[in-house]
Formats: C-alpha cells, structure tokens, sequence
C-alpha cells in the first residue's frame, strides 16, 4: 500500500493528528523523508497545509524569541550565597526574620526623634525660621529642612508624608541601633511628556509613553 | 560550561551535599525551571525573583531527594509550586521600594525589559492560554537544547505523548492566533464603517 493510499484510508480524527504531527516534524526539524514524503502527498489534495506550516513555523520563531529572553534571564540567576555556601544565604535570612519586629518600633522612634513629620508648611517653617545656616555649613536635617522650605516656598514641595518606611532594623554592636528608612515628600511638577509604568510579560516594570492628548480628552469628558 | 541540557549533571553528588556540583546542576536546570515559571506563574509576577526562590529551595530541600532520577521531577514540582504560591505576592513592592532608594537591579534587567516583537506578545498571550498539558511541553520545546525525550524525563511522560502534546499544543495555538486575527479584523472593520456613519452625519 503506498502513502497515497495510506492517507485515504485514515478515519479524519487521525488524518488531522497526522496533518498536526508532520507539521510539528517539520518545524522541529525532525521530520524523515518518509515523513516529508506523506506531508508532499497531504499537500497535493490540501495546499492549505502550506499556510498552517508557514504560520506555525513563524509562531514557534515568536515563542523562541520570548524564550530567547526568559532564558537569558536564567543565565543571571546563580544559587544563593555564590557556589556551594547557601549557609550563608540561610543565615542572613534567619537574621533578617529575627530583626524584622524591630522595624514596627523603629517607626515610632523616628517619628518621635526627627520630629518632622508633617504635611503643614507652616510648621516646617517654624522650625527652621530664624538663624538658616548655609547649605555647606548645615547638617543633613538642616539642609533637608532648607530644601522643604525653599520648595514650598516656589511650589515645588507639597509637603513630607508623616509615616516614614522602615527598610532596615540592625541592632549594633556598641548597643546602638541602625535604622535604614525612607523620607517620603510629595513633590508637584509641570511636565511636557509623561510615562507610565506597565508590565511586561515577565512581570518587569517598564515605561511607556503617555499621550497627553487622549488624557486630556478624557479628563474632560 | 555547557548550558545544554546535559544527562551527565553531577546530581547524586547534588543531593549528597557536594555544593560545587549543585552549582553545576542549577546551571544545567535553570534554563528549563525558567519556562515552567512561564508557563505556571501570573503575569505581573517577577520571573528573576521567582528564579531566585526557587534556587533558595533547590539549595534547602536537594537533600531530600531519595533517587536521582527523581531529581527533574522534583524541580519541576518545587517551581510550579513556587510560580502559583509565590507568584502573586512576588516582589513588585521590592521594585518599587529598591526605585524609591535609588537602588538599581542587575543587568538582567534589561533583557526583562527587552520589548518583544508584536508577534511575540500575540504568541505569547496565545501560548499561556492553552491548557496545562499543552502549554508546558510547546514552550519547552522553544529551548533549542531540549529533545522529546528531555522534555518527556522532566514531565515524567512517554516520549510519544510529547510529541503528540506539541503537535496538537502548535495546533491549538495556531487556531487561537486566527480567531484573534479575524476578531481583530472585524472590530476594525466595525469601528471604521461607525466613523464612516458618523462623517456621512455631518
């Protein structure tokens, strides 16, 4: 019996698993000459299986080139702690988790120890008004104090968020604790062109441009 | 080093503790843990994060590994796992907490953020919608390095299953592909007839 005949005897279920499978041979590269003899015959009474063939090899490219990327991800990712000492990835791990209720507390203790916290630029005002020294001779609170004032002053500066963001709680050995945190102040410009954040298909951030245009159409509807 | 799937990967020495050959392993792996995320993970999850979990488990729980040949199965089990439990709450907040401190991440980042052709996100979308079975054996096969039988060793399946998983996994996706064409076409066509009314209007 020859492939022609073969063909025509196959039930259409199996006819399309066939159709499925020497095109899936074909892209992979692995397809016999057997196999590209039966896809000849197939494409003789079908030439439609010339389109699925070109549409699935450009589909496969695609899916390769996302893969390409996945992988060159993979490629940056190396076990904890560099070759062969998870140990120690294990204990800054252990550490961190020991010291993490620390950081509820160390949110109090800023916020009763800087005593910066407001939103009210008459405040702010009123702790740095009188002597100002310069920004050389001022220390890193005096200078910030500067920066929120004179930003008020020209617009720029709405104000400091009150809570201020615990990162870091690291008791030292002197007895002392080092706090690493972040200072939140909201800031107000005008700008030309805007971005927003979105995520891609491996869940990075990336920008992208926004169209001021169709925002403004839609602030005003 | 060889990045190839490679059967020769010291993993009994792995599991019996030899830290230099787990490195090995994990580098023989890492490629093919990355499509399981992929393919198990949400969307908005971070792919170097999870990468990342999963070698912290590799490096806790290799030892428990009774049978070598069990090893590849046990990955994939431990990285689905991660991608679904792990995924939704992986570190979007560290992006956004390392931004705010003016910290950067590493270079891998930028590959993360390369952007894909129209083609490949159409794909894409397309390829994460097809069922579990399909899914996973369609995107491995996109890494160059890995046969049917790999692909089969890591899915604990018969090679012939594979392939047959593949083959119908492409058809589906092809379909899939063509019904968002054509869907695409209409809605344009509709919305261009709709300005057309509206010009004819005024």
């Amino acid at each position: 019996m020859n492939n022609d005949q073969n063909q025509s005897n196959l039930s259409p279920e199996n006819s399309a698993h066939l159709r499925d499978l020497l095109i899936s041979r074909v892209i992979d590269g692995s397809a016999s000459p057997e196999d590209w003899s039966s896809f000849r015959i197939l494409a003789a009474s079908d030439a439609e299986v010339w389109t699925e063939l070109s549409d699935a090899q450009r589909e496969h490219e695609a899916l390769c080139e996302v893969m390409h990327a996945a992988t060159a991800i993979a490629d940056g990712v190396d076990l904890p702690g560099g070759s062969g000492s998870p140990l120690i990835f294990e204990s800054r791990v252990t550490k961190a988790s020991r010291w993490g209720g620390w950081a509820i507390a160390a949110v109090v203790l800023l916020g009763w120890f800087t005593g910066t916290f407001s939103m009210n630029p008459a405040q702010i005002k009123t702790n740095t008004a009188g002597l100002l020294p310069t920004l050389q001779q001022a220390s890193p609170d005096e200078a910030f104090g500067q920066y929120l004032h004179a930003g008020q002053d020209s617009g720029q500066v709405v104000g400091e968020m009150p809570n201020q963001i615990v990162i870091e709680t690291l008791p030292l050995e002197d007895g002392t604790i080092e706090v690493t945190f972040i200072r939140q102040v909201v800031e107000r410009r005008v700008l030309d062109q805007a971005y927003r954040e979105a995520v891609d298909e491996f869940g990075k951030a990336v920008v992208i441009p926004v169209d001021l245009q169709s925002l403004k159409n839609r602030k005003s509807q | 080093m060889s990045e190839r799937w490679d059967q020769t990967l010291p993993i009994e020495s792995a599991i019996a503790g030899h830290s230099d050959a787990l490195s090995q392993v994990w580098v023989g792996v890492r490629r093919w843990v990355a499509v399981i995320l992929i393919a198990h993970k949400p969307r908005e999850a971070d792919l170097e994060d999870l990468l990342q979990l999963v070698a912290l488990q590799v490096c806790r729980k290799v030892h428990e590994v009774r049978d070598p040949s069990l090893f590849k199965p046990w990955l994939r089990t431990v990285t689905i796992n991660i991608a679904r439990e792990q995924g939704r709450k992986a570190s979007r907040k560290r992006v956004g907490m390392l931004r705010l401190v003016g910290r950067t991440r590493n270079e891998t980042d930028q590959i993360g953020n390369m952007q894909l052709s129209e083609d490949a996100n159409r794909v894409l979308d397309a390829a994460l919608g097809l069922p579990e079975k399909y899914r996973e054996p369609v995107l491995m096969r996109c890494q160059q390095s890995m046969s049917y039988k790999q692909i089969a060793e890591v899915l604990s399946l018969p090679e012939t299953t594979i392939e047959t998983r593949i083959a119908r996994g492409r058809r589906m996706l092809r379909e899939t592909i063509e019904l968002q064409i054509k869907q695409e076409l209409t809605a344009k066509k509709e919305q261009g007839t709709r300005i057309a009314r509206v010009g004819g209007a005024s």
